[in-house]
């Protein structure tokens, strides 16, 4: 990072003479420790010049981090020994100065409770640089590092910094533009431009505090300050002062721009009064992170007189700034995702981690009741917002007036879950009307996994069928015609004995008769010899046929089968009593005997059990997700009912 | 595709109900047992008498 050359680290401090060491050999930026002048130190033998920055003078650090804080990256240890706390138009940011073991500077900067370390790199193209700040936001793409494409996420403009301790930076007065870009599964830079229309280039890796092993952090105390309202004057307690950009008077509901932290300036819009279900102020526990809710709106969908659903904005040191919505009684929970995906402006659909998510709204909103303090503006009516679900998560893409693009990835969260993580267990809570775009069914079921089970099932059941179908000796038993006069008809018939071999083994008997416009009916008991166990049985065949209206026609089956199961092994004869229409002169037909014959009868009711199921857990999941998508505009069920 | 704790209730679940399934299908298999067979009615004794046999 070092582009100066500076002989000695001992520097004189241009208003109070007095020395002042430079810890690192790259920093250019410090504030006397004296006499708390802003100063840069010059290339040469130990000399000085006054900054016209802005020296940051607080009781309390931004954050948790600050000088002396130690941490390590990439098995690397680092010390913060400054930072630059930067004004942007839409919030602030912590640039820190840290310090390698080789005396060397970095960059970890922290924006809305978002930590990256800051790498810097050498675009490929730096003729491209200059135009970066033309490509719009969140559509075209631009190439500036080798065989690379990068959207544009955010652009901002820094109009003031506070120097606090040392610092490197290549600005000195203040006033810089950032340009935030990502490559779709890759890397994620940040383009500064500095108003000498030189620019630097760096490789963001965004990291959660906990991964840097952070030691002597500032501990938070109570850093709320008291400002006045500037319509009705009246006192309003801002909760994170360096953070909030805007608050709106508890007395007045007018809406208040703070400026720096210092003072209020009125916006000339007035909030309807509300009441929230969760106080702004409140304290408590979601997703196992203690939160603040430092603000609450009221939203309304452009263009519809009867949505409305609320927001409460939660704060918390280390993991920074977190969303509650609550529409009909229903909850979720946001919080912005650094995904480098482009502006979703006509897609349907989504994938994300092999997740499929659907659109399922489209709409800007605006504020009509507001209490609290926020670090946004609150006119939202630039704001476009695309929600993809796939219960019980969803995916937001805010596309603000295309200045930036901002992605978050929201889930649903149980109302007694909010409520008791806050502690308010003695509040009522919203009805719930409805199903929520988020909720998750009771006994929800995985239908996808469901149905993937139920297919594996089947086949094993598939390849056992087969296996048994092949096993299975089909041996015939016993095979006979009979030709009976009419005359012997009611004496029945007795067959002889046949032997069952297996233990345990089904038999099927075949009957064959051949009727001509006329019928046979079979009455038979299979007797076992032994034991005198009787299996009874009847069946009958008919065939009739004729010409009737100038067509042919045919009736009924000349062959009949009947099947019984599990008989123990042992030899069996057959009691057959015929019967038929009378008047016939001889009856004549053929049974067969048949053991251990497959049965697929058993494989189709047994998949029609597995199957079952997931069947009716398919039931259930269309009528509560059709429920679900009635508050969409793009219903699919909708469609197939058109 | 995302397998949850409750994902994998229902996996352990349903692979219990499939296997309960698996060896009541495997017995019948093997031993010639036709499910919900209504074809012949069973009677431990012989109707017809001793001597009715042949």
């Amino acid at each position: 990072m070092a582009v100066y050359q500076f002989n000695t680290n001992s520097v004189d401090c241009p208003v109070c003479k007095s020395s002042t060491q430079f810890r690192s050999t790259s920093a250019n930026l410090k504030v006397c420790g004296i006499c708390n002048t802003a100063m840069e130190r010059l290339e040469g033998g130990g000399l000085a010049k006054i900054l016209a920055l802005q020296v940051f003078k607080s009781e309390a650090p931004f954050g948790i981090l600050q000088i002396g804080t130690q941490g390590v990256f990439s098995k690397r240890s680092f010390e913060i020994i400054g930072c630059l706390h930067c004004d942007f138009d839409d919030y602030f940011s912590n640039r820190y100065t840290i310090l390698w073991p080789d005396a060397t500077t970095g960059l970890l900067v922290e924006t809305l409770g978002f930590y990256s370390m800051y790498e810097k790199i050498t675009s490929d193209f730096p003729s491209r640089l200059p135009t970066v700040k033309n490509v719009p936001v969140g559509t075209e793409l631009i190439e500036i590092l080798l065989g690379k494409q990068f959207t544009v996420f955010d652009k901002s403009r820094c109009n003031k910094v506070f120097l606090e301790g040392e610092v490197f930076s290549l600005d000195t007065d203040g006033a810089f533009s950032t340009i935030e870009l990502g490559q779709l599964n890759g890397d994620r830079l940040e383009l500064v431009e500095l108003d000498k229309s030189f620019y630097e280039l760096y490789q963001l890796t965004y990291v959660g505090l906990f991964e840097l092993s952070l030691t002597n952090l500032h501990k938070i105390d109570n850093n709320k300050k008291a400002l006045l309202c500037a319509k009705c004057g009246k006192r309003i307690t801002i909760l994170l002062p360096q953070q909030s950009q805007h608050c709106v008077c508890s007395n007045c509901n007018s809406w208040n721009e703070i400026i720096q932290g210092k003072e209020l300036k009125s916006n000339k819009k007035n909030f309807a009064d509300y009441n929230f279900d969760i106080p702004v102020g409140t304290k408590g526990t979601i997703n196992g992170i203690e939160y603040q809710v430092t603000g609450a709106v009221v939203k309304n969908e452009v263009g519809s007189a009867d949505v409305f659903w609320r927001e409460y904005t939660l704060y918390d040191v280390l993991t920074g700034y977190a969303f509650l919505a609550e529409y009909n009684g229903h909850w979720s929970f946001l919080k912005e995702v650094k995904l480098n995906c482009p502006w979703p402006a006509h897609k349907e659909e989504i994938y994300f981690d092999n997740e499929h998510y659907v659109l399922f709204n489209n709409y800007s909103s605006k504020i009509t009741s507001a209490a609290g303090e926020f670090f946004t503006s609150l006119n939202t009516a630039d704001i476009i917002a695309r929600e993809y679900v796939s219960p019980p998560e969803m995916y937001v893409a805010e596309n603000a007036g295309g200045k930036d693009i901002t992605w978050y990835k929201a889930s649903h969260i149980n109302n007694n879950t909010v409520f008791e993580g806050m502690g308010l267990i003695d509040k009522t809570m919203p009805t719930q009307h409805g199903v929520g775009p988020l909720q998750l069914m009771k006994f929800h079921i995985n239908l996808a996994l469901l149905f993937r089970m139920c297919g594996i099932i089947g086949l094993v059941f598939l390849g056992m069928q087969v296996f048994f179908e092949f096993n299975a000796k089909q041996e015939i038993l016993y095979q006979n015609t009979f030709n009976i006069p009419d005359s012997l008809l009611s004496r029945g018939l007795t067959t002889l004995s046949f032997e069952i071999k297996q233990a345990s083994s089904n038999l099927q008997f075949l009957m064959s008769a051949p009727v001509d416009n006329n019928w046979l009916q079979l009455s038979a008991s299979l007797v076992n010899d032994r034991t005198g166990a009787e299996y009874n049985f009847e069946k009958g065949v008919e065939y009739y046929h004729g010409y009737t209206e100038g067509e042919n026609w045919t009736e009924g089956e000349r062959d009949a089968e009947v099947v019984l199961s599990s008989l123990p092994a042992g030899m069996y004869h057959l009691n057959i009593f015929p019967s038929t229409q009378s008047g016939l002169a001889e009856i004549q037909f053929s049974v067969t005997v048949v053991s251990d014959v497959p049965m697929w009868r058993n494989f189709f009711i047994i998949l029609l059990m597995v199957a079952l199921y997931p069947l009716v857990v398919w039931w259930r999941t269309q009528t509560f997700e059709k429920k679900r998508w009635n508050n969409s505009a793009y219903n699919p069920y909708q469609k197939d009912s058109e | 595709m995302k397998i949850n704790q409750s994902d994998k209730t229902q996996v352990i679940g349903f692979s219990v109900f499939a296997g309960i399934l698996l060896c009541w299908f495997l017995y019948a298999g093997s031993t010639g047992w036709r499910l919900f067979n209504t074809d012949g009615t069973k009677q431990p004794w012989s109707s017809s008498g001793p001597g009715y046999h042949k």
